[in-house]
C-alpha cells in the first residue's frame, strides 16, 4: 500500500485502533467513560504519528493533517454516539425489552418505566459523574460543565428552528 | 484541496438546510439531511480528484455530515438530562427536591412517545394489545445487544 493510500486509510486504522483499546479496557475495568477517552486518545496518537510517518513517503501539507485529523474526530464521535445509544437510549432499552420473549402490553411498560424511575435514573446518573449534589434534601449544580450543552443546545434550537417538542432522547 | 472542497460543500448543504427548513421543516429530518448531503456530495464531480483523493473526501464528507445529523438529532428534542440540569439552575444555590424536578418534567407519556416513534420506523408494532418486534426492530436489537456486550457495555436507558 503506497503512501497515499494509507493517508486515506489513516483515520480507519487510528480509529481501530481506539475502538480495540477501548473494547479491551472496558472488559478489564467496567469503566465504560474512562475507556471511551482511553481509545481516542490512543487513536488520536496513532493518527498523529501515522501523519509524522508518512511525510516522508508522500507529500502533505497543513490541509492534509486537517483533514485526516477531522476526519479520525468524526469516526469517534460516530462511535461514541453509538456506544451511548446503548448507554443511555430509553428507546433500546424498550428494544431489548421487547426482545426479551415476554408478552408485553403499554401498561406493562409504563408501569416497568414509570416516571419517577426514568427522572431517578438520569439523577443518579448525574450525581455519579458529579454533575449534581445532594445537600439538605435538594439537588443543587456541582459542576456548570452541562449548563454549556444546555446554553449551546438551546440557541442552535432558535437558529435551526428546531421545533420545541417533549423530553426525549 | 479535499479539506476544503469537503469543508464548502457541507456549509453550502448547512445554508440549504437553514433555508428549507425555514420554508417548511420535514417530517423525516433524517431522511431529508441525507438526501440534502448527498446532493452537494455529488458537487465532486466538479472537481478533478485521483482516486485516492476521492476516497479521503468521501471519509471526510459523510463522517462530517453523520455528526450533524447526530448533533441535530440531539438537540432536535430536548434531552431529559439537560432538562435536569437546566431545572436544577433556575432553583440557584437553594436547589430543588427530587419530587419538584419528576413533577416539572412529568414524563408521563415517554414511553408512549418511544413506542409511536418505534411504530413509525418500523421496529415495532400491536398484535391486540401486545408490543411485537419487526423484522427490523429484531435486527436492531440484535445489533444493538451484540454490541453491548462487544464493547461491554451496560444497558441504559
Amino acid at each position: 500500500m503506497n503512501g497515499e493510500w494509507l493517508l486515506s486509510f489513516s483515520p480507519i486504522i487510528s480509529l481501530m485502533v481506539a475502538v480495540f483499546a477501548q473494547i479491551i479496557l472496558s472488559h478489564q475495568s467496567k469503566k465504560i467513560g474512562q475507556s471511551i477517552v482511553f481509545g481516542v486518545l490512543l487513536g488520536l496518537f496513532i493518527q498523529i504519528g501515522l501523519l509524522c510517518l508518512l511525510r516522508k513517503y508522500t507529500p502533505i501539507n497543513w490541509q492534509d493533517d486537517c483533514a485526516e485529523l477531522l476526519t479520525f474526530f468524526s469516526l469517534c464521535f460516530c462511535f461514541w454516539a453509538f456506544l451511548n445509544l446503548n448507554l443511555t437510549s430509553l428507546r433500546i432499552r424498550l428494544l431489548h425489552e421487547l426482545n426479551s420473549g415476554l408478552q408485553l402490553t403499554t401498561e406493562n411498560l409504563l408501569q416497568k418505566y414509570s416516571p419517577t424511575e426514568l427522572i431517578k435514573r438520569r439523577i443518579d446518573r448525574l450525581k455519579l459523574s458529579g454533575q449534581i449534589k445532594q445537600e439538605n434534601n435538594n439537588w443543587i449544580l456541582n459542576s456548570r460543565k452541562l449548563l454549556i450543552f444546555v446554553y449551546v443546545s438551546s440557541f442552535l434550537r432558535n437558529v435551526l428552528m428546531v421545533n420545541r417538542g417533549g423530553n426525549g432522547n | 484541496m479535499i479539506f476544503f472542497t469537503a469543508i464548502g460543500l457541507l456549509i453550502l448543504a448547512f445554508i440549504c438546510h437553514l433555508i428549507l427548513w425555514r420554508i417548511r421543516r420535514p417530517a423525516r429530518f433524517t431522511l431529508a439531511f441525507f438526501i440534502i448531503f448527498l446532493i452537494f456530495y455529488f458537487g465532486i464531480f466538479f472537481i478533478t480528484f485521483l482516486p485516492g483523493d476521492i476516497f479521503r473526501f468521501t471519509l471526510l464528507y459523510w463522517s462530517s455530515a453523520l455528526v450533524y445529523i447526530i448533533l441535530y438529532s440531539a438537540i432536535d428534542q430536548q434531552s431529559p438530562t439537560l432538562a435536569i440540569v437546566d431545572f436544577i439552575k433556575t432553583h440557584g444555590d437553594f436547589g430543588c427536591d427530587e419530587s419538584a424536578i419528576i413533577q416539572y418534567l412529568a414524563p408521563e407519556d415517554e414511553i408512549k412517545k418511544r413506542l409511536m416513534a418505534m411504530t413509525q420506523s418500523g421496529w415495532v408494532s400491536q398484535e391486540g394489545q401486545y408490543w411485537v418486534l419487526t423484522q427490523q426492530g429484531k435486527m436492531f436489537a440484535a445489533l444493538f445487544g451484540g454490541a453491548a456486550k462487544f464493547f461491554g457495555l451496560n444497558r441504559g436507558g
